[in-house]
């Protein structure tokens, strides 16, 4: 066990640099250079001041030099200064990563509770009403276009009802309040992103977890137990549970760039600070050391969060075995 | 064999349901010629942003066009856009997860290297980096979605191939002396196919969804050609004061998506052997 | 044509309450600013920042006249090839130290520092020579006389003693970027990325402190998102699209809305290398086929004129005598048809020797009136039986793989004007190459003849004549249809006394922001004490 961890962690160094090859492959290979939006056909930048921003960027040396002298600040934590507005990468994405993974991870605690209940629920009493019913639900949040429900939640209970803020994080007094108010208002601005990416999220994991465990439940070991004369209850929670969690954890793993990347159209439309909206950002304008570094960042972070996947596996199937 | 799913599909109500809707909106888009009341595409100025009426049934988009001709219009790139890029992504999808699972050693390794390398990086943020260097065209998104969602499903059935390998039946098979090809593709393959077909329907709606997404940036199919996606979005920006542009779109979207799940659930049903209660 | 120039709702507030020294302005951007620093920005969201925080050595008035900013008073030798500068005394930072002629070489030295990361350097190279010639005076020679050099002076100056003398790589990445230090008559309080930045009225600041106590800059990216919080009363201004100016009238309860022209102009411009756009006349024959007013109508909802040239009607160079191509197929077709374009095939597609008339019109992504515009021209010239393509391809790539490359056939794109009606970078033959952007490939020797002789004369008079007769050749080339002058539509929170529309506010609505204020008895957001 050791070992395989010890050779996971040393893998994740090639694959960042496998990683950080591709996006910057990607990039270049892309048309447009950042100096386009800077001077967002600007009549009065000559071709010569064009040409000055360019070596200031470094961008008229060969690629590869370009790449080894971003590779080699990478090394010492250095991702370099964003074309945009020169601050350091890092502290960019550090300021974002924060409050996509805050959004993150209050809409997805609540869809892991809702869908672990749906789905055991469901598949308990499969094909009774409860069953019927939420797998509808589930798939109408699915399938409805996120920010067209967005916005029609926003004018009913922003616009209409005047119950909740429409968008951002934070009121505009915020820094006028009380600690116990702040968090108040923060959460009170968290209501409609939440709920809204919740019913979009939750389909998914719902039904995963409905049919890994309708999987389960027909297995001869639950017959077993059930034949011991196990309650059902204990019988679902402790048996079936275990095994139907296999699944979830690949649902999750998959999920992790997205929670790490946040989502463009959702932080649009709520005007959130996140991932989403400073990496689109960033495609738009051609940003190449900004992207380079959420590109790594993400995949560095997601790499991570994989290998604790596959750990969790063999915490949940014991029939798996790392070596 | 075949006789006895269609039988028990047909008893499956919101299976049934969902495959009526899918041949109605197949046969819709099959038909548009005929069907649409007006030429999705003809321009009436004076008549911009009508209310539904009997004229325009679901009224007008901001150049005067009938929305309902465009819809029965937009449901043939949606569609489209669907299929093509589920088949792509399924096949990939489970053809790496298969081998991987199942061969395991150094093919297990370099597959999943490959989509852990894929997986790194959020999926939409790939399409976006990619339509935007590319040209927005209705086969570069179709591709592009794509390849890009296969990877998902293999690593879910790679994680079922795990798991089914070390069962009973797949050992004996091995111990028959069966051939690889055929363990693969006539034991495992059916076992892990319920997974498989649920991603799949799943997967034809996330692409129609992501179509949407991507029409909502601009970098979805290019006008004049209607997309469900690209009239949705344009609907946004009268949200206020001309509901049925988004209205109508967003429940086009959201009835053929459900379809699919719905479909796809009861196949699910219908296809597990180890389901029968 | 200044018949909307008006408020549009009822005027009759009491304006005779007290002005408040207090209250604050919201308001929303679609993207965050990149530089609090004007050598450096370029972004509009910035500009808007820049502007309250900083002055230049002038400025425009109201007509459009150049008045002093931090300049009390300005020369221009005879020869046009000397300026000096008399700079106001007691002007004071934001940080209490004295502004002078110091501060006014250093941004100058910035500007033309090879290794700072400014966009504008190429207005001040033609500046041969910048003398301090005592903290309140400062004499500018040039090698070349260069009338749009002036306008150059209305660049932001930056406090010399916050940046220590940093230069190139230092100043581009200086920290007084994000937290600026000006004289303006707003000082730099707070700035959340992505979310809002604040700044509050300057009480020191030279023409008297601002009444409105707060400003608030919001980022709201989003446009329908943005219209819901104005519904909603939490935002105080907007720019509205036609539809959103056309909307209910409830929607406005509390605000006064503004209708006066913007200083831009969209066009259709061709690549006139191509051997379909090589003739005149089939461009002519074109401009006859594209009905402007219905494109006014669909597109802007009749908020905005048809164009006829590279001016603004209320600029001085404009030309009135320029007359418009009217709206006539007959005409078009005939013209088409004399040049052999036929519909031989009976297809509803002209052709010529084999060859379908048919061309791809492209636009850049993210601009909804260019791709409406797009679309019914499309539809329009399919009536004279002219097939065209629309290709909607996203902002950098557009620019690098076909504007710059010349690698397009037709394409919808729009100036915005600047008051000076210097057009040399557009339109003289010398800016032909790749990245330049006199990108249609237009050459008209007596043209580039007058935009030279126009950087060069100081006499107002001749300088009118020049660019009229600018004006008038470039509509007779025809190398771009000239669409249509959009319409500025601002709405404002009716609390606010000061919103004023004059020439000047086509080139920007806030142009007296500092002045407007908000009577005591309607002040809606007390700024808590702070002094």
């Amino acid at each position: 066990m050791k070992r395989y961890l010890l050779r996971r962690i040393l893998l994740i160094i090639p694959m960042l640099f496998g990683i950080s090859l591709l996006t910057f492959g990607v990039l270049h290979l892309s048309p447009g250079k950042p100096t386009d939006v800077v001077t967002d056909l600007n009549t009065k930048m000559t071709l010569e001041a064009k040409q000055k921003l360019m070596t200031l960027y470094g961008l008229d040396k060969p690629w590869h030099i370009q790449y080894f002298n971003w590779f080699w600040r990478m090394l010492k934590l250095d991702f370099g200064n964003s074309f945009k507005d020169d601050r350091a990468v890092l502290s960019k994405i550090g300021e974002r990563l924060p409050a996509t993974l805050l959004l993150n991870f209050l809409s997805l605690s609540l869809i892991f509770m809702l869908s672990l209940y749906i789905g055991a629920m469901a598949a308990t009493k499969k094909n009774s009403f409860f069953d019927k019913f939420t797998t509808l639900f589930v798939y109408v949040g699915y399938a409805v276009p996120t920010f067209w429900i967005a916005l029609l939640l926003m004018i009913l209970l922003g616009l209409k009802c005047g119950l909740l803020p429409i968008s951002g994080l934070r009121s505009l007094n915020y820094d006028e309040l009380t600690g116990s108010e702040k968090a108040l208002d923060i959460l009170k601005h968290l209501i409609l992103p939440v709920s809204v990416m919740a019913l979009t999220g939750l389909a998914a994991l719902t039904r995963y977890c409905r049919s890994s465990l309708l999987e389960v439940l027909h297995q001869d070991y639950i017959r077993t137990a059930r034949a011991k004369g196990l309650p059902e209850n204990k019988v679902l929670w402790k048996h079936a549970f275990r095994n139907a969690l296999i699944p979830i954890i690949t649902i999750l793993g998959l999920m992790l760039p997205e929670l790490i990347g946040g989502s463009f159209i959702f932080e649009t439309i709520f005007a959130y600070p996140g991932m989403g909206r400073l990496g689109y950002e960033a495609i738009l304008s051609r940003d190449y050391p900004l992207l380079m570094g959420i590109g790594t960042v993400a995949a560095f972070l997601t790499l991570l969060g994989n290998l604790i996947a596959d750990l969790l596996y063999a915490f949940a199937d014991p029939r798996i075995r790392y070596r | 064999m075949l006789r006895l799913y269609i039988k028990r599909l047909l008893k499956n109500k919101s299976g049934v349901f969902g495959l009526g809707l899918i041949v109605f909106l197949l046969l819709m888009a099959l038909a548009a010629p005929l069907l649409v009341p007006q030429d999705p595409l003809q321009q009436n100025l004076k008549e911009r942003l009508q209310a539904p009426s009997l004229l325009h049934w679901l009224g007008t988009d901001d150049l005067g066009r009938d929305l309902l001709s465009r819809l029965i219009y937009g449901s043939r790139v949606s569609l489209l856009v669907g299929f093509i890029a589920v088949t792509l992504s399924t096949l990939l999808g489970s053809f790496v997860g298969l081998c991987a699972g199942y061969l395991g050693k150094w093919v297990d390794s370099a597959c999943m290297r490959a989509v852990d390398i894929l997986l790194c990086f959020p999926t939409f943020f790939l399409i976006l980096m990619v339509i935007a260097f590319l040209e927005p065209n209705i086969a570069n998104v179709m591709i592009i979605i794509g390849l890009t969602s296969w990877t998902g499903l293999a690593r879910l059935v790679r994680a079922e191939t795990l798991s089914i390998k070390e069962r009973d039946f797949v050992l004996a098979a091995r111990a028959l002396g069966l051939s690889t090809k055929r363990i693969l593709f006539f034991h495992i393959l059916p076992s892990v196919s319920a997974p498989i077909i649920v991603s799949a329907t799943l997967g034809v709606g996330n692409a129609i969804l992501i179509e949407s997404s991507l029409s909502f940036l601009g970098l979805g199919v290019q006008p004049p050609m209607p997309s469900w996606g690209n009239i949705l979005t344009s609907g946004k920006d009268y949200i206020h004061f001309a509901w049925w542009l988004s209205l109508f779109p967003g429940l086009a979207l959201l009835f053929t998506v459900l379809a699919f799940n719905l479909l796809g659930e009861g196949l699910r049903d219908v296809l597990d052997p180890r389901d029968q209660s | 044509m200044c018949a909307g120039c008006k408020p549009d709702s009822h005027h009759s507030q009491k304006t005779s309450a007290e002005p408040a020294y207090d209250d604050s302005f919201i308001e929303s951007s679609i993207g965050d600013a990149s530089y609090l620093n004007p050598v450096l920005a370029s972004d509009s969201a910035s500009s808007s920042i820049n502007g309250l925080v900083f002055n230049g050595l002038i400025k425009y008035g109201p007509q459009i006249q150049l008045t002093g900013d931090l300049a009390e008073k300005w020369e221009v030798s005879k020869d046009g090839l000397t300026l000096q500068f008399y700079l106001k005394k007691n002007v004071l930072w934001h940080d209490g130290q004295p502004f002078t002629a110091a501060d006014v070489q250093y941004t100058f030295e910035r500007l033309i520092d090879p290794e700072v990361k400014t966009p504008y350097s190429s207005n001040y190279e033609k500046v041969k020579k910048f003398e301090v010639l005592d903290p309140a005076t400062i004499r500018i020679t040039y090698s070349e006389p260069f009338v749009p050099a002036l306008e150059s002076w209305g660049m932001g100056i930056l406090p010399k003693h916050i940046f220590q003398g940093a230069r190139g790589k230092e100043f581009n990445q200086h920290p007084a970027n994000k937290k600026p230090i000006g004289t303006g008559p707003y000082i730099f309080k707070e700035w959340k990325t992505d979310e809002k930045i604040i700044l509050e009225a300057n009480p020191r600041y030279f023409e008297g402190k601002p009444h409105i106590a707060r400003y608030v800059f919001r980022i709201i990216p989003d446009d329908a998102v943005e219209f819901m919080e104005l519904r909603n009363k939490s935002i105080d201004t907007m720019v509205l699209t036609p539809d959103q100016y056309q909307a209910y009238p409830e929607f406005f309860e509390g605000y006064k809305k503004y209708r006066f022209p913007r200083a831009a102009y969209t066009y259709i411009g061709f690549n006139l290398t191509h051997p379909l756009f090589k003739e005149k006349r089939i461009r002519e024959a074109l401009a006859y086929a594209i009905n402007k007013k219905e494109l006014v109508a669909g597109v802007l909802l009749g908020m905005g004129i048809s164009a006829t040239g590279p001016f603004l009607p209320l600029s001085w160079a404009f030309d009135p005598e320029v007359k418009d191509f009217e709206f006539n197929l007959n005409r078009a077709k005939k013209i088409l048809k004399e040049e052999g374009w036929t519909d031989s095939n009976q297809d509803g597609i002209l052709d010529k020797e084999g060859k379908k008339f048919e061309f791809t019109l492209m636009t850049n992504q993210g601009n909804k009136m260019r791709s409406l515009t797009a679309e019914i021209i499309q539809d329009q010239l399919k009536k004279v039986g002219i097939k065209i393509n629309i290709r909607i391809i996203e902002w950098s790539t557009f620019i690098k793989n076909f504007i710059d490359r010349r690698d397009f056939e037709a394409i919808i794109l729009g100036w915005t004007l600047s008051p000076d009606p210097d057009i040399y970078t557009i339109w003289h033959s010398s800016q032909i190459k790749e990245g330049q952007y006199n990108f249609v490939s237009y050459d008209n020797p007596r043209v580039d003849m007058l935009l030279e002789a126009g950087r060069k004369t100081f006499n107002q008079k001749e300088r009118e004549k020049i660019y009229k007769e600018v004006h008038r050749l470039i509509h007779e080339d025809i190398p771009y249809i000239f669409l249509y002058y959009p319409e500025f539509l601002p709405v404002v929170q009716e609390r606010f006394v000061g919103p004023a529309v004059v020439p000047l506010s086509s080139f920007g609505f806030g142009w007296n922001f500092d002045r407007w204020f908000v009577p005591k008895n309607l002040v809606r957001y007390p700024v808590m004490a702070q002094e």
